[in-house]
């Protein structure tokens, strides 16, 4: 929005209703604003978010010009649609009841105390609150591409076809389908879920072909992808080198089977041992035979969990192993109904439905199944012996078989290993794990690397139980088993969901706004580039891979890659990047507003930025079930810890605070911060702080990290008056009253 | 590790497909949790049943079945198969392994005789054979109008004895056999031994004083109602048991002029005919409740009835109410009725103990023994607590 703002009118609305009143002095609250603040306009109200509350504040919006409010009375997460008077009006809320009226002392002087400086807060904050205006690029294109034609791919352009999207299919082999094309019959895909079901991929794949809104790329890789969301311009390596603009991405490029020449401790290398897929093909082709001979397969073992769940090989469970020996077990009896098959398994993990194909398959007389590790495989005469220990048929037996089947698990093709191999164990450490082995699909021209991070063997990171799909590139989404092991059936549902977010996302760039997880925040960051001293600090923090970088180093930001998490803001030594409605000044404005105590009062003050996700409901919550603790505290929520600016640790030392609290959301490889690593970043920053406060002679104790999760609500009495109370025993901050 | 620490073995569909037939079709069901040998009561904590007999039993492992001791421990409570979270029955599947060790362990190779209802005229037919030329040589001539009524008019003691002596003898013998190839078997078969095996006499004792108290079965939570039944029926039949010995001997001692005592029909209130009554009474309540259990009660809980089972079951339950209806025939002075069912109470009573090594009146002896070894190897609950 370009034109001027009008002045701020500000008026300050308190309500006295759900108990505020019989806690608090409301009177003496509105002085603070009236006398101390000099609001313009501020008035009391029993019952605020009721009609005539509401129509109070109206009238003064129409009648007195106010613009300007800060609603004194309940939290944020609650009436923001009674307490909504649209874009022209700059809001904000100030939180008396559940962080006040509902956790503290009633009638005391340090509640009341609490409650005028988050009138003091508050309104300092909204004065250095500006109205945003919606970062929006000249065309927006709304073409969804698919990366990888296998049964996730066909089914995300299907869908996003018929959601009235144009769809570029990138498939690199020379026809569709993918890995399905090598399978003779899929697990079972109806109830009752006893029996395999028909392949029908050859149909999915015509339908793609037959749609007009989906143009098909074969043999064909992709050379770069340029810009970001909405504007993504991606080369093809394709016969004809050609160029597409792109809204969205949708990677689907599925698995490969893990390399079984590896796991010659299974018997691989040995004549008859075979993997699962070669079995599958075999199926698929001709009757099961002995490669070895061509004589009829009788007597077959399955080897469960082969080269996966162990430190050597694949470290992780891939979910589809145990149902597609089951089938294949099944191929084998249905062919040869003198045939025997055993399965040797670790535990069995038949997912979902397939649970039910798992107890109709163990019906039959001719399949045994126990518990175990295969120890030892040796080849005599023309039969593969087969040791098995720690099975439940008491101590370890060896079996005869023509065949022994290892059901190999997959890998995701985003990962490399050959990559891997190339770099020495003893350097390993020096890599950046979050690219290490990657194999090269998308080629990003994003100054944090060209593919997608990932927290664990090469599955593109997402965060698991919020956002499934979103992966740590804004506009990119994973779908399939390229995202986390799976089948053809829990895949046609990831790459339905991947792709509702692509077309979300192009929707919320057309609109200027974020698409998760602010999802419709239409404040993005500004540079200040004048004063920038190409430190980089913001390029590298970024969670997202928003901001690339020119060969000065200058940051070059791609509003609509961001997440609006201000990571970068919270980065930056010198303080030039800031949003319309949240900054250094800001912030710095709420700490530096308050009335403090001087040192001879013995009240000490503690400030706690709390994380907006997780930390400021649980403090709701804590307020809603009435859990009382220390009001000497004052919170102060972020968008994310990653936002945290050492100035603002500077700037509340310098006030007067005794202590600092920074309470984010658990981080390390099951973190569940939305932007990734916020609680990291701001441990990490506190580190660096707290060696200068024992430069300073100032306890680095007086600032603390703590991770709080929604439902450890609880915890927070322990865990401020914990904090509060080692600052009762500290002096208090020799800065107070300079 | 080679193969004498991991001996081949080779599953064996058609011994699975066997119990399968016999009663334990659930078996596949298995997914070796484990629970029933958790919730089980009265097996033993070092290698408990029946987790490994069920996928011994999947896998057809007929050596380590049949003989194992443990088949014979479990009582059937059912605990097992109630709270098996897959439906596969382990009380059903434990069951069908007794059935088949029963035509396993059985001498003279007619143990397939008692498989299969099919054989059941045939086995019939002979006591009703041989009993009718019993009668028709030996009773008084126009007995069925000599009044008061008396049975040995029909069939006198001294035949009763010509028939039954030498049969059941047979049978002694037969059990006898069974027991020993079963014992050969525990030796090398139960798993869970280790160490020297005790000795057997006062293993024996323990056992018998275990089964006076039925202490294994008092311990059965799921068939618990059970436990009360059969206690009555056990004491009832060695009531009976016990009138009869009583009986023959006193006809004896009459007959061989040995001294004087009361002879058959003995009047109500002499105290052998007051015990042969209450035994009678006592077997009778017993049997029909197990009966009607097994008939009309939640298969989880009393375990599939099979055929094994109804044939002990339904020949057990004629045997006794014959003989009550022949003595209240006798009473009442209805001489067909009195007869007429006195020969069918003989035939049902040649079948029950004649038949006995065959059918599941075995499980006697089988569980005797397999208790007392048990004891003797100190494979108990009580060892280890």
């Amino acid at each position: 929005m370009t034109q001027e703002q009008a002045p701020k009118k500000t008026g300050a609305y308190i309500c006295s209703g759900c108990g505020i009143g019989e806690c608090l002095n409301v009177d003496e609250l509105s002085k603070v604003a009236k006398d101390e603040l000099k609001t313009p306009v501020v008035k009391t109200h029993p019952f605020l978010c009721g009609s005539e509350g509401v129509e109070l504040i109206k009238s003064d919006i129409a009648n007195e010009g106010v613009n300007t409010l800060s609603i004194v009375a309940c939290s944020v997460r609650v009436n923001y649609d009674i307490f909504d008077f649209g874009p022209e009006v700059l809001l904000d809320r100030v939180d008396i009841r559940e962080r006040v009226a509902w956790c503290h002392e009633p009638n005391d002087e340090e509640t009341q105390a609490l409650a005028g400086d988050y009138i003091r807060m508050g309104l300092a904050k909204i004065k250095e609150m500006n109205h945003t205006s919606p970062y929006k690029i000249e065309s927006v294109s709304e073409t969804i591409m698919v990366v990888g034609g296998g049964i996730t791919g066909l089914t995300a352009a299907l869908n996003a076809a018929r959601a009235g999207h144009k769809v570029e299919l990138v498939e690199k082999e020379a026809r569709l389908g993918g890995f399905m094309n090598n399978l003779k019959k899929i697990f079972p895909q109806t109830a009752p879920y006893d029996t395999v079901s028909v392949n029908d991929i050859e149909d999915r794949v015509k339908e793609v072909e037959d749609d007009p809104d989906i143009t098909v790329h074969l043999n064909t890789t992709i050379k770069s992808i340029s810009g970001g969301p909405g504007m993504f311009d991606v080369s093809l390596k394709d016969g004809s080198q050609s160029k597409i603009n792109i809204g969205a991405i949708v990677l689907a490029t599925g698995f490969k089977p893990y390399d079984m020449s590896k796991l010659t401790h299974l018997g691989a290398g040995l004549p008859d041992v075979i993997s699962g897929v070669d079995l599958e093909k075999m199926a698929l082709d001709e009757a099961i035979k002995r490669p070895s001979d061509g004589k009829p397969a009788r007597r077959v073992v399955f080897a469960l969990c082969a080269g996966s769940r162990c430190d050597e090989h694949l470290n992780y469970c891939s979910s589809v192993c145990c149902s597609a020996s089951l089938k294949q077990a099944d191929y084998i009896r249905k062919s040869d109904p003198d045939a025997s098959v055993t399965i040797v398994y670790r535990d069995i993990r038949t997912t979902g439905t397939t649970e039910h194909f798992y107890k109709s398959i163990q019906q039959d007389p001719g399949i045994f199944l126990t518990k175990g590790d295969v120890d030892n495989v040796k080849h005599e005469g023309d039969e593969l012996y087969i040791t098995i220990k720690n099975t439940l048929l008491g101590g370890p037996v060896t079996i005869k078989a023509d065949m022994l089947v290892l059901a190999t698990g997959i890998v995701p093709t985003a990962f490399d290993e050959k990559v891997v191999a190339t770099i020495p164990n003893d350097q390993m450490q020096d890599f950046d794990r979050e690219q290490v082995g990657k194999a090269s699909i998308l080629n990003l021209e994003y100054r944090q690397g060209p593919e997608l991070p990932d927290l664990a063997y090469g599955f593109a990171d997402s965060h698991f139980i919020c956002f499934p799909y979103e992966t740590r590139r804004t506009g990119i989404y994973s779908a399939g088993a390229v995202r986390h092991p799976q089948d053809s059936a829990t895949a046609r549902n990831d790459a339905v969901g991947a792709a509702l977010k692509a077309i979300q996302c192009v929707k919320m760039v057309g609109w200027g706004r974020a698409v998760h997880p602010r999802s419709g925040d239409d404040s993005y960051p500004e540079f200040a580039m004048e004063r920038c001293t190409q430190c980089k600090r913001c390029t590298v923090e970024c969670p997202f891979g928003a901001i690339n970088e020119d060969e000065k180093a200058n940051p070059i930001p791609f509003p609509t890659r961001c997440r609006r998490c201000a990571t970068c803001l919270g980065a930056c030594p010198v303080q030039i990047i800031s949003f319309k409605n949240y900054s250094i000044q800001m912030i710095g404005a709420m700490i530096k507003s308050i009335d403090m105590p001087d040192e001879f009062d013995e009240k000490p003050r503690v400030l706690a930025f709390i994380c907006e996700n997780d930390a400021m409901p649980a403090l709701d919550m804590a307020g809603i079930n009435r859990l009382k603790y220390s009001p000497v505290v004052r919170f102060i929520q972020l968008r994310c810890l990653g936002s945290i600016n050492l100035q603002w640790v500077a700037d509340a030392l310098s006030s007067g605070w005794d202590g600092i609290m920074m309470i984010g959301c658990k981080h390390g490889d099951d973190y569940q911060c939305h932007n990734i690593k916020g609680s990291a970043i701001a441990e990490e920053r506190t580190s660096k702080v707290q060696e200068t406060l024992d430069r300073l002679m100032l306890e680095s104790d007086r600032i603390r990290v703590e991770s709080l999760a929604i439902n450890d609500y609880h915890r927070i009495p322990e865990l401020i008056d914990g904090f509060v109370e080692e600052i009762g025993n500290m002096e208090p901050n020799p800065y107070k009253g300079f | 590790m080679d193969q004498t620490q991991a001996p081949i073995i080779e599953p064996d569909v058609s011994f699975a497909r066997r119990i399968i037939e016999n009663g334990g079709d659930t078996l596949k069901k298995c997914f070796q949790c484990g629970n029933c040998s958790a919730v089980c009561n009265v097996t033993p904590d070092n290698a408990p049943f029946p987790r490994k007999e069920m996928i011994w039993a999947q896998w057809g492992l007929k050596d380590r079945l049949i003989g194992n001791a443990d088949v014979w421990l479990c009582h059937q409570c059912n605990d097992c198969s109630a709270h098996c979270p897959r439906g596969a029955n382990p009380g059903d599947v434990m069951a069908a392994i007794r059935n088949i060790s029963f035509a396993h362990f059985a001498p003279f190779g007619l143990g397939a005789l008692f498989t299969s209802k099919k054989y059941l005229p045939l086995l019939l037919l002979l006591p009703v054979v041989l009993i009718g030329v019993a009668v028709s040589f030996g009773s008084k001539q126009g007995f069925m109008s000599i009044k008061p009524i008396v049975f040995s008019n029909m069939m006198p003691v001294h035949v009763i004895d010509l028939v039954f002596l030498p049969t059941v003898g047979l049978a002694a013998l037969a059990a006898l056999i069974g027991v020993s190839n079963i014992m050969k078997s525990f030796k090398t078969g139960t798993p869970g031994v280790t160490g020297q095996v005790g000795s057997m006499f006062p293993a024996a004792v323990k056992t018998v004083l275990g089964i006076l108290k039925h202490e294994k079965m008092a311990q059965c939570e799921a068939n618990a109602p059970r436990t009360i039944a059969h206690q009555m029926l056990f004491y009832g039949f060695f009531a009976l048991l016990a009138t009869t010995t009583l009986v023959a001997i006193m006809y004896w001692i009459n007959k061989l002029g040995i001294g004087s005592v009361s002879a058959t029909p003995l009047a109500l209130a002499h105290p052998v005919k007051l015990l042969g009554n209450a035994g009678a009474l006592l077997a009778f309540i017993g049997v029909s409740i197990i009966y009607k259990r097994r008939l009309t009660g939640d298969p989880k809980n009393v375990g599939k009835t099979g055929y094994y089972d109804s044939f002990f079951g339904t020949v057990l339950f004629w045997t006794i109410t014959t003989g009550i209806l022949a003595e209240i025939f006798r009473l009442i002075d209805i001489s067909p009725a009195a007869f007429g069912v006195y020969y069918i109470h003989l035939v049902l009573v040649f079948t029950l103990l004649v038949y006995a090594p065959y059918s599941k009146f075995a499980h006697m002896l089988y569980r005797f023994m397999a208790l007392t070894y048990s004891n003797a190897a100190r494979r108990s609950k009580e060892r280890v607590e």
